[in-house]
C-alpha cells in the first residue's frame, strides 16, 4: 500500500514524524481523508481529534488545537499550536475547561468573548475525545462547533 | 611604619576577590539559563523552519492583494529591535543597537518610529528621542507564544492603520554560547521569495479560500517569526552575558595573582628592612 510522510509540528517539539497510510483531520471547511499522493493543499485547520493509520495497520488519534495543513509531494505537514497523544492530556484540566467556556458561551458577551468560548470548547472537547478514546475505543469526534 | 602601602593593597586584594566571586556566580547562573534558552529555542526551530516553508509555498506565485502582502510607498519605516531588560551581557545590547542604528541609516526613509523590547533598547532610544510606537518590558527569562503574539498584534495594528509602511526585526540571532550575530529582517509586508529559489512552481489548492488562507497565515507567521527571534535572542544574551562574566572573572583572576605578588615583594622588602635596621642597631651597640 502506498503510504506518505506525515510530521506533526507544534512551537515546542515535533511531535510525530512517521510514515503512514492515511489521516482523517478537519479544516475550516469541515473533515478531510488525505490519502497518498493527495494533490497540494494548504488549509487552516479548526480544534479537532485527527485520526493516523500508520503503516503498521494501528490507529494513533492526535488532539489538536488547531492550526494548518500542508500537503505537497513531499508528504503531509501539519503545523499545529499544540498537540497531545492520549497519554499526555491531563483529563481533570481538559473538563475544567470544557465547563469554564461552556459558562461563558451561556453568559453570552462580545461577539469576540463568544467565539474565544467556542475555540476553547472545541481544543477543550477535542482532548477529552482523544483521551477518553484510549478506554473505549470509539473514535468520537469533537462535534464541528459553528465558527 | 607598619605596612605603607601593604594595607591597602590587602584590602584591595581581598575587594578584587569578591567582585570575582560575584562574577563566577553570575556566570554560573548565566550558564544554567544559557542551556533552558538555547533548548526552547532549538525546539521551535522546527516549527520555525515549517511555517516559513509554508508560506513561501502559499505566497508564490500568487497575486492576492492582501494588505500584510502588499507593497506601499514607504512614509514611515518601523523598527522592531529586541534587547535585554539587564546589562552585564557583554557586548549584547550595544551590538544589537548598532545593527539597527545602522539599518535606519542605509535604509533612509522619511520617518522612522521604533518598537522596542528590552529595557535597554528602550533607555537607549529614549534618551536619543527617536520615536517610539510600543514598548514591551520585563519578559522575563522565558518569553512565552503570549508575548509574541501581543507584539505581533501590534505591529499588524500599526500597519494596518498606516503609521508605519514597511516592518523590520532587528534581534540577535543565536549560533552558539560564544557567537551571535545581530541580523535585521523584514517582518511586513511578507516577503515574497524567488520564483527559482524554490524549484518548480507547484499549483497549491487553498481551501476555503486564497483569501481566508492568507487571513489565518500571514498574522500567524508573524507571530513564529517574532516567537522564533525572541527565543534565540534570549539565548544570545545569556550565552554574551556569560562569556562576558568568564572574561571578568578571568580578569580578575590575573589582576588578583599580580596584586600579591606585588603584596609578597612588599611584605619582603619590610622583613628585610626590619632586619637591616636590627642589624644596625646592634652594630651601633657593639
Amino acid at each position: 500500500m502506498a503510504t506518505f510522510r506525515l510530521r506533526v509540528v507544534t512551537p515546542e517539539r515535533t511531535v510525530f514524524d512517521q510514515t503512514v497510510n492515511e489521516i482523517i483531520t478537519r479544516s475550516v471547511e469541515g473533515e478531510l481523508g488525505i490519502l497518498p499522493h493527495h494533490i497540494p493543499i494548504i488549509t487552516p485547520l479548526v480544534a479537532h481529534v485527527l485520526t493516523v493509520y500508520l503503516e503498521d495497520q494501528s490507529v494513533l488519534h492526535l488532539a489538536i488545537a488547531g492550526g494548518f495543513l500542508e500537503v505537497n509531494e513531499q508528504g503531509g505537514l501539519i503545523l499545529a499550536d499544540a498537540a497531545e497523544s492520549p497519554e499526555e492530556i491531563d483529563l481533570p484540566r481538559a473538563e475544567a475547561a470544557r465547563d469554564r467556556a461552556q459558562t461563558r458561551i451561556d453568559q453570552g458577551g462580545e461577539d469576540y468573548d463568544l467565539h474565544r468560548a467556542q475555540r476553547a470548547m472545541a481544543r477543550a472537547l477535542s482532548r477529552i475525545a482523544v483521551a477518553q478514546d484510549v478506554k473505549s475505543g470509539n473514535r468520537g469526534n469533537a462535534p464541528l462547533l459553528v465558527e | 611604619m607598619a605596612g605603607g602601602g601593604l594595607q591597602a593593597l590587602r584590602r584591595r586584594i581581598r575587594s578584587v576577590q569578591n567582585t570575582q566571586q560575584i562574577t563566577r556566580a553570575m556566570k554560573m547562573v548565566a550558564g544554567a539559563k544559557l542551556r533552558r534558552a538555547e533548548t526552547r529555542a532549538r525546539n521551535a526551530h522546527d516549527y520555525f523552519n515549517a511555517i516559513q516553508a509554508i508560506t513561501a509555498h502559499a505566497v508564490e506565485g500568487t497575486s492576492m492583494p492582501h494588505p500584510l502582502l502588499v507593497e506601499r510607498p514607504l512614509q514611515t519605516s518601523g523598527m522592531v529591535v529586541i534587547t535585554s531588560d539587564r546589562g552585564l551581557a557583554g557586548p549584547y545590547n550595544a551590538a544589537v543597537l548598532r545593527q539597527a542604528v545602522q539599518h535606519i541609516k542605509t535604509h533612509p526613509v522619511p520617518d522612522t518610529a521604533v518598537l522596542v523590547v528590552g529595557r535597554k533598547g528602550r533607555d537607549y532610544f529614549r534618551f536619543r528621542n527617536q520615536r517610539l510606537l510600543d514598548e514591551f518590558v520585563n519578559l522575563g527569562d522565558e518569553p512565552t507564544y503570549r508575548h509574541a503574539r501581543v507584539i505581533a498584534d501590534a505591529i499588524i495594528g500599526h500597519y494596518l492603520e498606516h503609521t508605519v509602511d514597511v516592518v523590520y526585526l532587528t534581534y540577535m540571532q543565536y549560533i552558539n554560547a560564544m557567537n551571535q550575530v545581530a541580523k535585521t529582517i523584514r517582518l511586513l509586508p511578507v516577503e515574497r521569495p524567488e520564483m527559482d529559489t524554490i524549484g518548480p512552481s507547484r499549483h497549491y489548492l487553498f481551501e476555503p479560500e486564497a483569501e481566508d488562507v492568507f487571513e489565518e497565515l500571514l498574522p500567524r507567521y508573524l507571530e513564529v517569526l517574532i516567537y522564533g527571534a525572541l527565543l534565540d535572542s534570549k539565548a544570545s544574551e545569556q550565552g554574551a552575558r556569560m562569556m562576558a562574566m568568564d572574561s571578568a572573572s578571568k580578569n580578575a583572576e590575573e589582576l588578583i595573582r599580580k596584586m600579591i605578588l606585588e603584596r609578597n615583594r612588599l611584605r619582603q622588602a619590610m622583613i628585610t628592612r626590619e632586619i637591616a635596621e636590627l642589624v644596625g642597631g646592634a652594630e651601633a651597640l657593639s
